[in-house]
């Protein structure tokens, strides 16, 4: 991760979910309500860092040729894990979520992020990876849920997954007034397909100040050559004028003598 | 289980509830091959395949296994061992037998190992308590109506390269708006059952 | 029985299950690699070069092969 944008900037960015198409099963398919993402993103973080964690150690002593099924069976035995414990202490959310807690395995950002940067970094870096992937992905998810669910049914309500009691529920919109159709599937595609065109506004706006801002040294560079270039010229008219002169002033010189 | 039943489980799983625009799996080959109809096709036969034999052998191996062993919980861990044996061994059965056939599908297979539909048909076919017929026909309905969105959307978006988009949406984002309209023409038949 | 050994057994068969398919993985895979692929067939590159999916296996086969960068 460079330091060179904000952290926000950075989340945006490189947001793997907007940015570069990764793990957009889940992100259309559990983003109807706030609870759904939350609870979801919690597991990717948690699967993906301790992912993360596990293959930086364990890729030294992979040999080469095998080290995609080692990490396959990491990955699987850490998504069984978690699936068992949500299963056991917040059935609802795991009956929310479905198939998608099986489907974190083929997630792409997991094996890829194991596969690019966890097998050749040391444990720190891998864990600070991690975590900076999984809040990106969970960044991205609750921005389409917030969406959806506020202008879907209005409402914007929190419950807490272990005892499932409402934490807190806000009327936003008034009644009539919801777009219900972004909570069905279309809405899911609509929210994703303008969430990700501003993020591609904002990269294309960063890359023209950027290219505008190349282009404005570059000029700089050329008017500050040319002004180099004229001084010098004007330079060697003057030494030429002051010779010419020095000549003349001689010749007369001369001529007096 | 009746012919009526095996209908509504076909039906069921290639149109109402489609797997890409009515459950949202399988969405990156999705958006990667439905550019040209060419590919568009070779990945939907590709997946069509390895989608029926990989769910045919995760029942066996969940039935005659994993139950009279009582390890069900090794459930995932095996189903996503077996479906990357199974698309390694294809690749190599293509590849000795019918390089016509690798041409024009080989490219394909190593981008379904990863994909999330064929794992997901596997694990829905145990979690709905099918039976090995059923879990046959919903393991052909399912990639079929896969193949059927992505040779639609194929044609979509061929005539789409052509036309002026806003700079923003150019790219996969005006993708998503066509699958966002598509989803309300397949909400349609959900009232076919 | 006692209950432990049931357990230690249970898992141990849970060991054997997953080793069993991996080693039929890494088998499979190691004998995918030798056969060698048809003529004709060396060069294939898949039509979607212009996607935004980065984790694509054939997408990073092709970034290897052209050392394009299509980020």
């Amino acid at each position: 991760m460079e330091k060179k944008n904000g952290f926000l900037t950075e989340l945006i960015l490189n947001n793997p979910v907007f940015g570069l198409y990764l793990g957009i099963c889940s992100a259309l398919g559990i983003t109807t309500a706030l609870d759904n993402a939350v609870g979801m993103g919690i597991a990717v973080i948690i699967i993906l860092t301790i992912s993360n964690i596990v293959v930086s150690l364990i890729a030294p002593i992979t040999p080469d040729e095998i080290h995609i099924p080692v990490y396959i069976v990491v990955i699987a035995t850490l998504v069984t894990i978690v699936g068992l414990l949500m299963q056991a202490f917040m059935p609802s959310l795991y009956s929310t979520l479905g198939a998608f807690v099986d489907l974190i395995v083929v997630n792409c950002i997991i094996l890829g992020r194991a596969e690019a940067y966890a097998s050749s970094h040391n444990v720190k870096d891998s864990i600070r990876d991690g975590l900076m992937m999984g809040l990106a992905y969970t960044f991205a998810i609750l921005a389409m849920s917030l969406i959806r669910q506020i202008l879907g049914t209005g409402v914007l309500s929190l419950s807490n997954p272990l005892t499932q009691q409402t934490i807190f529920s806000l009327r936003l919109l008034p009644a009539g007034y919801e777009i219900p159709v972004l909570t069905s599937q279309t809405g899911a595609f609509l929210t994703f397909a303008c969430l990700a065109a501003a993020v591609a506004a904002y990269k294309n706006s960063i890359d023209e100040k950027e290219a505008a801002a190349a282009k404005e040294a570059a000029k700089k560079a050329a008017a500050d050559k040319a002004a180099k270039a004229k001084e010098a010229a004007a330079k060697a008219a003057a030494a030429k004028a002051a010779a010419a002169k020095a000549a003349a002033e001689k010749s007369s010189v001369k001529e007096g003598a | 289980m009746t012919i009526g039943s095996l209908f509504t489980i076909l039906i069921g799983g290639m149109l109402i509830n489609n797997i890409i625009l009515a459950r949202f799996i399988g969405m990156c080959p999705f958006m990667g091959v439905s550019t040209k109809l060419s590919s568009a096709v070779g990945m939907g036969i590709a997946v069509i395949f390895v989608v029926f034999g990989a769910s045919v052998m995760s029942y066996l191996l969940y039935y005659f296994v994993l139950v009279p062993l009582n390890i069900t919980y090794m459930r995932l861990i095996s189903f996503i061992l077996l479906i990357a044996s199974f698309v390694q061994f294809v690749e190599m059965f293509i590849k000795k037998t019918s390089p016509s056939l690798y041409k024009s599908l080989g490219i394909y297979l190593p981008l379904i190992t990863t994909n999330c539909a064929v794992l997901y048909v596997a694990i829905d076919n145990i979690t709905q308590k099918y039976n090995l017929i059923e879990t046959m026909v919903n393991s052909i309905g399912v990639p079929a109506g896969f193949m059927l969105v992505l040779v639609i959307f194929a044609t979509i978006r061929e005539r789409l390269s052509g036309n002026d988009v806003p700079k923003a949406f150019q790219g996969n984002p005006i993708a998503f708006v066509v699958a966002a309209i598509m989803a309300i023409a397949f909400g349609a038949f959900a009232g076919l059952v | 029985m006692p209950d432990w050994y049931k357990s230690a057994m249970n898992g141990l068969y849970a060991v054997l299950v997953a080793g069993v398919l991996l080693g039929l993985y890494v088998i499979l895979m190691t004998l995918n690699k030798k056969t060698p692929v048809p003529e004709g067939c060396e060069n294939l590159r898949p039509d979607c070069k212009a996607c935004g999916i980065a984790d694509c296996a054939v997408r990073v086969k092709y970034e290897e092969k052209e050392g394009a960068n299509l980020k």
